[in-house]
C-alpha cells in the first residue's frame, strides 16, 4: 500500500466521482482518471502475475507501452483480456480483473515457476520438446499453456458492435502532442484536408504533465485548449481523439482504431463500440513522441518500480502520488523533472540516483533548493519487496570506467522512478519500410529514410525540446500539405519557455544493465511482458543467436502484446555488449503492425454472423421460401435444394421429384446460369474462337452447347449459347464459372484481338429463368403460351424463340439437362416471381412439381453430363468422353496444348459410371480401387465425382474418374473407398449414361 | 496497396484481380509447335525488382490494365489501358504515382 | 404490369428506423425503379458517331470523361469508360428508339432493366454509410455533383452517381440487391434512417 491521491492537482474532476471493482473489490475514483491512476491512488500496487514465472508485478507505466498491468476488462461476452489499465480510462460500474494467476493475485500458487525458473530460460520450448522429446510437448502442452500465458478470451459472443468505415484526407497527423498540433494547424491553416489522431481521449500529448512551460505567451495547455479550437473552427480539419493508427501500410493506407464507446459501460443504442478506420491519405505527420525506457538491474520488476516521466504524468493528470518516498534513478536529465514536480506536489523524494558525475548547475540548484539528496556517481543495483518494493540498494559508480564499487546502501522506498533514457516511438515509419537510424545522442534508434509520404517530426523523430517539437511539427506540416498540393505561407515560429531545470535532451549517459560486482545474481528483466532477462539475451549469443532476429525469436524479446516498447533499445544494447559490437551494428527488427493490439471485432466490423457475406437471391427467391424449400448456398445464390412435403426427408424429396420429371412434368429455377451478352459485328468468329466446337454455321433461332478451354488444353466450362440475332448471342456459362468466363473473354478481347469489334456484358441478373422438364412440359407451356407453336416443328431441339407467357415476355429455348423433353423460359428478371407463380398456377393440371438442385444433380447424373464436380480443372474434353467436341478443322483456345501427348493417353482417368453392387449409397470423394478390403485397398485409380440415388434404375450410382476409363474397366467390380468418413463397397464400372442411352425421350 | 486504373483513377488493391505476367505474348492463333505455347503458358521469369503485370478492374469498370510494380519495394507505377481503347486516357493525366519503377 | 416485381418490393418497407436524433433521422432511402436500364457500347472508332446519335435523342451533351454524367428528361446518361454508357430512363420505350438508330457498326445496346435494383440513398449522413463500404473519396471537391463511379460494398459491385452533394443513386446487381439493403441499412443505424414509398 504505498500509492494515494494528492489533496490537489491533476486533470482530474474530483467532482465526478467514480464507482469501480478490481477482481470484484470495490473502488473509488474521478472522472479523469485512468484504471491504472484509480487502483494506485486506492493504495494498490500490485496488477497481475508475469507470464512466464508469475512473479507480482505493478504498474510501470503511464501510457500504451505498459508491460504489466494487463487485466480483463468488463465480463461475461463483452470481457477484453490483456487490456492495459494504463490507458483504461475510468467509468462508473467499471468491472476488471487480474489475470495469470490462481487461486488469486495475491496467493498465486504458480508463483513456484519463480523457484524452478532456471529451466524456462530462453529456448526452453525448443530445447525440451523438439527432437526425441517431441512427444512430451502432448502431454506437458495443456499444464504449461495453462501455466504461462496471459488473459483468456471469452466464448461468449460480444454483444456490441463494431464498425469499419474509410477516411480520405490530405494529411494526416499521428499524435497531437506539440509537434503534432503544430503540425496540424500548419497543414490546416494553408487548407489542407487533415486528420489529427490521437490515441488518447485529451490532445496535448507530453503538454498535459507541464505546468510551468509557456507557448506564445500562453501557459502551455491554454496553447493546447487554442490550438484545437482554431483546429475545430477550419472546415477541414477533423480531431479524432481515442483514435490509434497501427498500422502504416503500402501508399499511404494507415489503419486507425477509434474507441468510441470503450470509455462507457455499454454503447449508446446502434453505436460501436470500436470503429476501425482505413486512412488512405496523401502524406503523414508521424508525431508519435517517445517512450521512457528502462534501466536494467536486479529486481527492476518488483511493483513499485516504474518508468520516472510515468510517475510524473500520474501526478500531473489525475493528481495521484505513487508512493510516499520516492527514489529517482536517472541517467539523463529528464527524470529530474519528475523528481521536482513530486517533490513540489507534496511527494517525499529520498534520493536521485544519477550514474553521471556531473550533474548540469541548473538541475542541481533545483534539487538543492528542494532540499533533495542527490546521489551522484550512483547507480541502483537492486530492488527489494516481495509484492512491493521495499529497499533500493545503492553502489557507488565510476562514469569513466563504468565500473559499480563494492560499497553498499540500502534506502527504504516503496517507489522507484527509472529512466534510462527516451526511445522514439517509430514503429508506425519502421512499419512503412523505411530502415531505422540509430541517433548517439540519444542512443535509440530514429525513422530512417522515408520511403513512402510522410514526415516525422518532434519526439519520435529525436527531438525532445519543446521548441524543436513546435518547429519541427509546423514544418513537417507545411511540408506535408504542400505534398498534397496546399502551398502554405510562411513557417510557423514559436516563442517558448521552459524552466531552466527542464534539463537538456543531450545529457544522456547510455547505461543500460547494472551489475554488482559481488552479491547476489537476481533476475535482470529486459522484456517485462514475456520475462526475458539479461542472462536470456546472453544465454542466446552464446548458443549462437546473434542476429537480431533469431535473438527475438530464441528469447521471444519484443514479441510479446507490447511489441517490446520498453524493452526493444535494452535487448540490442545487451546483444551489442555480448558481442562486443555497437547497436547499430546489430541493428534492430522491423515492427509490423499493429502498433498496439487491436481487437479482432475490430477488424471484423460488421462481416460476422447475419452480414458475414452477401447472397445471391433469386426473382424467385421469396416464392421459395414460401413453398417451404430447403434454401442452400451454391456459391453464393440460394438456391432451393429440394422442396420437402411433410414427412419427407431430403432423400424422399428428390427422388419423389426427380421421379415426376421422368413421369410427368417439373420445374427448376435456373436463373443462377451464367449469361454473357456477346454482341458486336465478329461475334460468331469471337465464339468460334472460344469454344472448342464449331459455331460458324449456328443460325438464328438457335442454341447450340459448346466447350470452353484453358490455353492448357484443360476445360474450363462449358454451356449453351443461343444465337438471337446475326451479331447477337446469349451464352450461358455453369453459375460458378460465371464470372471467371466473363473476365476470360474480356481478356482475349482486350490482349489477344483487340481488332475483333465485340462486346461482353454480363446479363445474369437480367433473366429469370425456368426449366420446365418431362413428358408434359410441352403440353403445360402450350396451355400459357399462345403465340408460339411449341410443337417438335414449331420448336425444335435446340430451338429458340421469342413468345408471350400470358402476359409476360418471354424467350423459349428448347434445351435439356434432365433428358427430358424440355423448355428453358427466360423473362426478365423483375417478371421473375410473376413467370413462377403463372407456371405453378397452370402446372396444377398436368400434376406439375418444383425441383430442387439435389433433383436437377440426380436427373444429370443419371444421363452422364457433366458439372462442376467433373469439370474440376485436371480434365480434358476427351477424359470426359467429349473428344467429339474438339474441331480440328480450326484454331481455338486451347488446342496446341490439348493435343500434347500426356493429355491424350489412353489410361489417363476418364468419365465412366458406377453402380453400387451393394446398395449402399456411395460418397463422392471416395477412391476407386481395387483391393478387397478396407485394410488393403491398393493404390487409388480414380475416385467418384457425382453420386445419386437413380429412380429411374432403383440404385445408387456415381460419375467417376477412372484410370482408363470404360474401355479398360467396363463391367469390371472395384471397390469405393472412403477411408476418412468410413466405407469399402463394391461398384460396378458401366457407361457415364445410365438412362435412355440413344436420347429419344427429348427428342419427342 | 492502391492501383492507379486509368478510368477511374486510384483504387484500393481489393477491386482488382491479378491477370498474369504482361510481358509475356501469345502465340500466333495458327502456332503449331508446343514449345512455343508451353514457353507461353508454363514459363514465367521472377525478376527481383521490376514487373509489368496484367489487371483486371473487376471491382470498377472491369477495364483490363498494364501495371508496373516492383515487388520488392512494393512501389506501384503508372498503368496503361490494354485493348480496343488503349490510346491514353483522359483520366491519365490525373494518376498520381507516375514515376518510373526501377 | 402487375407481373413486374422489384428486387426491394418485398424489403425496403417504409418507415423510419435506426438511432432516433433530434434533428431527425440522418438520410432517406427509396427504391428507385427506373423503367429502363440500358448499356451502350461504341466501337473505338464510332465513338463520336454513337455519341451524336446519344446527344440528339437524349437531349443532353455526353461527358467527355468517363465517371461524369449528363441528366436531361430523357433520362440520366453516364459514362462508365471510353466508349460505354449507362442510361437510366423512365421511359421504357427508349431501348427500341434507341435501338432503330444505332447499327452494329455504331454500337450495340445491352437492355439491363432487370439486372440491377436502384436506391437513392440522400440526407446529411449518405456519404458516411457509404463510406463504410465503398473505398472512394466522397469529398464534393473529389466527387462532384455528376460524377459517377463503379466499385464495391460490402462485396456486392455498385454503380454510384451523385445527384447533388447529399444524394446518390446506387445501381446494385438485383441478386444482390437484399443483401446489400440490409448491410446498407445497417451501416445506417447510429445515424437513424427514414425509408420512403418508391414512386
Amino acid at each position: 500500500m504505498s500509492g494515494y491521491r494528492l489533496e490537489n492537482g491533476g486533470l482530474i474532476d474530483r467532482s465526478k466521482r467514480l464507482n469501480f471493482t478490481f477482481d470484484g473489490k470495490r473502488y473509488g475514483g474521478f472522472s479523469g482518471d485512468t484504471l491504472a491512476s484509480a487502483l494506485l491512488a486506492n493504495g494498490v500496487s500490485l496488477f497481475g502475475r508475469s507470464f512466464k514465472y508469475h512473479r507480482p508485478r505493478g504498474v510501470y507505466s503511464a501510457g500504451p507501452e505498459e508491460p504489466n498491468a494487463l487485466v480483463t476488462l468488463r465480463s461475461g461476452g463483452r470481457s477484453e483480456p490483456n487490456t492495459k489499465a494504463t490507458v483504461i480510462e475510468l467509468y462508473e460500474g467499471l468491472q476488471a480483473s487480474s489475470q495469470n494467476r490462481w487461486p488469486n493475485l495475491q496467493y498465486d500458487l504458480l508463483s513456484i515457476n519463480q523457484i524452478g525458473g532456471s529451466m524456462l530460460v530462453a529456448g526452453f520450448y525448443y530445447k525440451t520438446f523438439m527432437g526425441p522429446t517431441r512427444k512430451a510437448w502432448m502431454l506437458y502442452e495443456h499444464f504449461i499453456r495453462k501455466a504461462a500465458g496471459l488473459g483468456a478470451a471469452s466464448k461468449e459472443a460480444d454483444p456490441d458492435r463494431h464498425e469499419k468505415s474509410n477516411l480520405f484526407c490530405d494529411v494526416l497527423v499521428v499524435g497531437a502532442g506539440p509537434a503534432g498540433l503544430a503540425a496540424a494547424l500548419a497543414a490546416g491553416r494553408a487548407g489542407a484536408r487533415v486528420v489529427l489522431a490521437d490515441e488518447n481521449a485529451q490532445a496535448g500529448g507530453a503538454l498535459l504533465s507541464e505546468q510551468e512551460e509557456t507557448i506564445d505567451g500562453l501557459p502551455a495547455q491554454d496553447w493546447v485548449a487554442q490550438s484545437l479550437a482554431e483546429l475545430a473552427a477550419l472546415p477541414d480539419v477533423s480531431i479524432m481523439p481515442r483514435t490509434t493508427v497501427y498500422g502504416y501500410y503500402d501508399h499511404n493506407v494507415l489503419g486507425a482504431v477509434e474507441r468510441v464507446a470503450d470509455h462507457l459501460a455499454t454503447p449508446n443504442a446502434h453505436q460501436a463500440r470500436q470503429k476501425h478506420w482505413t486512412i488512405r491519405c496523401a502524406s503523414v505527420v508521424l508525431a508519435t513522441g517517445a517512450i521512457e525506457r528502462p534501466i536494467v538491474f536486479d529486481g527492476n520488476d518488483k511493483p513499485g518500480v516504474m518508468l520516472a516521466d510515468s510517475a510524473r504524468r500520474f501526478a500531473q493528470r489525475q493528481g495521484v502520488a505513487v508512493g510516499r518516498q520516492v527514489v529517482v534513478f536517472t541517467n539523463n536529465d529528464s527524470a529530474y523533472r519528475a523528481a521536482l514536480d513530486l517533490k513540489d506536489a507534496g511527494v517525499e523524494i529520498a534520493a536521485i540516483v544519477d550514474p553521471r558525475g556531473d550533474i548540469s548547475s541548473p538541475l542541481k540548484d533545483a534539487v538543492q533548493k528542494r532540499g533533495i539528496r542527490l546521489l551522484a556517481s550512483h547507480v541502483v543495483t537492486g530492488a527489494k519487496g516481495s509484492k512491493s518494493l521495499k529497499t533500493v540498494e545503492i553502489a557507488p559508480f565510476d562514469p569513466e570506467n563504468q565500473t559499480v564499487g563494492e560499497s553498499r546502501e540500502w534506502i527504504a522506498a516503496d517507489s522507484l522512478a527509472v529512466s534510462g533514457g527516451w526511445t522514439p516511438t517509430i514503429h508506425l515509419a519502421s512499419q512503412a519500410g523505411g530502415k531505422p537510424v540509430f541517433n548517439a545522442e540519444i542512443a535509440s534508434f530514429v525513422p530512417g529514410e522515408a520511403l513512402q509520404n510522410w514526415h516525422a517530426a518532434g519526439a519520435c523523430n529525436g527531438d525532445f525540446a519543446l521548441e524543436d517539437c513546435l518547429s519541427a511539427g509546423a514544418n513537417a506540416g507545411a511540408v506535408a500539405a504542400r505534398d498534397a498540393g496546399f502551398a502554405s505561407g510562411t513557417t510557423d515560429v514559436f516563442d517558448v519557455t521552459v524552466p531552466a531545470h527542464a534539463g537538456s535532451g543531450s545529457s544522456l549517459y547510455p547505461l543500460w544493465e547494472i551489475t554488482r560486482p559481488n552479491g547476489p545474481k537476481g533476475k535482470k528483466f529486459v522484456d517485462l511482458q514475456h520475462d526475458v532477462t539479461a542472462e536470456d539475451v546472453r544465454l542466446a549469443q552464446r548458443e549462437g543467436f546473434e542476429s537480431v532476429e533469431h535473438l527475438k525469436r530464441y528469447t521471444t524479446l519484443g514479441m510479446a502484446a507490447d511489441q517490446g516498447k520498453t524493452s526493444n533499445v535494452n535487448g540490442l544494447a545487451l546483444m551489442a555488449a555480448a558481442l562486443e559490437r555497437s547497436i547499430p551494428e546489430v541493428g534492430t527488427t522491423r515492427f509490423r503492425p499493429p502498433y498496439t493490439p487491436v481487437a479482432l471485432g475490430a477488424l471484423a466490423g460488421r462481416e460476422t454472423g447475419f452480414h458475414i457475406s452477401p447472397v445471391r437471391r433469386t426473382p424467385m427467391h421469396d416464392l421459395h421460401v414460401k413453398a417451404g424449400a430447403d434454401m442452400l448456398t451454391a456459391g453464393q445464390w440460394m438456391r432451393p435444394q429440394v422442396y420437402r412435403k411433410s414427412g419427407e426427408d431430403v432423400f424422399d424429396a428428390y427422388v419423389r421429384e426427380a421421379r415426376t420429371v421422368r413421369e410427368g412434368v417439373g420445374m427448376v429455377d435456373v436463373s443462377t446460369l451464367g449469361k454473357i451478352d456477346v454482341q458486336g459485328p465478329d461475334a460468331q468468329e469471337f465464339l468460334n474462337r472460344v469454344y472448342s466446337n464449331g459455331f460458324k454455321s449456328l443460325p438464328v433461332g438457335k442454341a447450340r452447347y459448346g466447350l470452353m478451354l484453358r490455353e492448357d488444353g484443360c476445360l474450363f466450362d462449358d454451356g449453351t449459347t443461343w444465337c438471337l440475332g446475326e451479331t447477337q448471342y446469349l451464352m450461358t456459362t455453369t453459375t460458378a464459372n460465371a464470372a471467371g468466363v466473363l473476365s476470360h473473354l474480356e481478356f482475349l478481347l482486350a490482349t489477344v484481338w483487340p481488332e475483333m469489334r465485340v462486346q461482353v456484358t454480363s446479363v445474369t441478373e437480367q433473366w429469370a429463368g425456368v426449366a420446365v422438364a418431362g413428358p408434359k412440359s410441352r403440353a403445360l407451356l402450350q396451355s400459357v403460351i399462345k403465340d408460339l407453336d411449341l410443337s417438335d416443328e414449331g420448336v425444335p431441339f435446340m430451338g429458340v424463340y421469342p413468345a408471350t407467357l400470358e402476359d409476360i415476355p418471354v424467350l423459349v429455348a428448347r434445351l435439356s439437362f434432365s433428358g427430358e423433353l424440355a423448355y428453358e423460359v427466360y423473362a426478365g428478371s423483375n417478371y421473375g416471381a410473376a413467370l413462377w407463380e403463372k407456371l405453378i398456377l397452370a402446372g396444377e393440371a398436368f400434376g406439375l412439381v418444383p425441383y430442387g438442385t439435389e433433383a436437377l444433380g440426380t436427373l444429370r447424373i443419371e444421363k452422364g453430363h457433366v458439372a462442376g464436380p467433373e469439370l474440376d480443372g485436371r480434365t480434358t474434353a476427351r477424359d470426359l468422353g467429349l473428344g467429339g467436341m474438339t474441331s480440328s478443322k480450326k484454331h481455338y483456345i486451347g488446342r496446341p496444348l490439348m493435343e500434347r501427348e500426356a493429355l491424350n493417353e489412353d489410361n489417363r482417368q476418364r468419365l465412366v459410371g458406377v453402380i453400387s453392387s451393394n446398395g449402399t449409397p456411395l460418397s463422392a470423394g471416395s477412391h476407386l480401387v481395387e483391393g478387397k478390403t478396407a485394410e488393403q485397398p491398393g493404390r487409388s485409380l480414380g475416385h467418384v465425382s457425382s453420386t445419386t440415388y437413380s429412380p429411374a434404375i432403383d440404385k445408387f450410382i456415381a460419375l467417376a474418374l477412372l484410370e482408363g476409363g470404360l474401355e479398360t474397366n467396363a463391367e469390371r467390380i472395384l471397390y469405393a473407398a472412403d477411408p476418412l468418413r468410413g466405407g469399402h463397397d463394391p461398384v460396378e464400372v458401366v457407361s457415364p449414361c445410365f438412362f435412355d442411352k440413344d436420347g429419344s425421350r427429348m427428342h419427342v | 496497396m492502391r492501383i492507379p486504373c486509368p478510368i477511374c483513377g486510384e483504387r484500393d488493391v481489393g477491386e482488382f484481380t491479378y491477370g498474369g505476367d504482361a510481358t509475356v505474348a501469345r502465340p500466333a492463333m495458327d502456332e503449331t509447335d508446343p514449345a512455343v505455347w508451353n514457353r507461353f503458358v508454363y514459363d514465367r521469369e521472377n525478376p527481383r525488382g521490376a514487373h509489368l503485370e496484367f489487371w483486371q478492374h473487376t471491382g470498377g469498370c472491369r477495364a483490363w490494365i498494364k501495371l508496373r510494380r516492383n515487388v520488392l519495394t512494393h512501389q506501384v507505377g503508372a498503368s496503361e489501358l490494354v485493348g480496343p481503347w488503349s490510346k491514353p486516357s483522359e483520366k491519365d493525366a490525373q494518376t498520381k504515382r507516375q514515376e518510373p519503377v526501377e | 404490369m402487375s407481373s413486374l416485381v422489384y428486387a426491394l418490393a418485398e424489403t425496403a418497407r417504409p418507415g423510419v428506423y435506426g438511432a432516433s436524433r433530434a434533428e431527425g433521422p440522418g438520410l432517406e432511402l427509396l427504391e428507385l425503379r427506373p423503367a429502363t436500364m440500358l448499356q451502350l457500347g461504341a466501337w473505338p472508332d464510332t465513338k463520336g458517331a454513337l455519341e451524336a446519335i446519344l446527344s440528339d435523342h437524349l437531349k443532353l451533351e455526353v461527358p467527355v470523361t468517363p465517371g461524369q454524367a449528363a441528366v436531361s428528361p430523357e433520362g440520366t446518361l453516364m459514362v462508365m469508360a471510353p466508349g460505354r454508357y449507362l442510361l437510366v430512363s423512365d421511359n421504357g420505350d427508349i431501348t427500341q428508339s434507341l435501338l432503330e438508330k444505332i447499327a452494329v457498326e455504331t454500337g450495340v445496346l445491352t437492355d439491363l432493366s432487370h439486372a440491377r435494383a436502384g436506391i437513392r440513398i440522400s440526407g446529411r449522413n449518405a456519404a458516411d454509410v457509404l463510406l463504410k463500404g465503398v473505398v472512394i473519396d466522397l469529398d464534393i471537391r473529389a466527387f462532384t455533383v455528376g460524377s459517377v463511379a463503379q466499385s464495391s460494398f460490402h462485396h456486392v459491385g455498385l454503380t454510384l452517381h451523385r445527384k447533388d452533394e447529399t444524394t446518390f443513386d446506387l445501381f446494385v446487381f438485383r441478386g444482390f440487391a437484399v443483401s446489400f439493403w440490409e448491410a446498407l441499412t445497417d451501416a445506417a443505424l447510429e445515424y437513424g434512417y427514414e425509408v420512403m414509398t418508391p414512386a
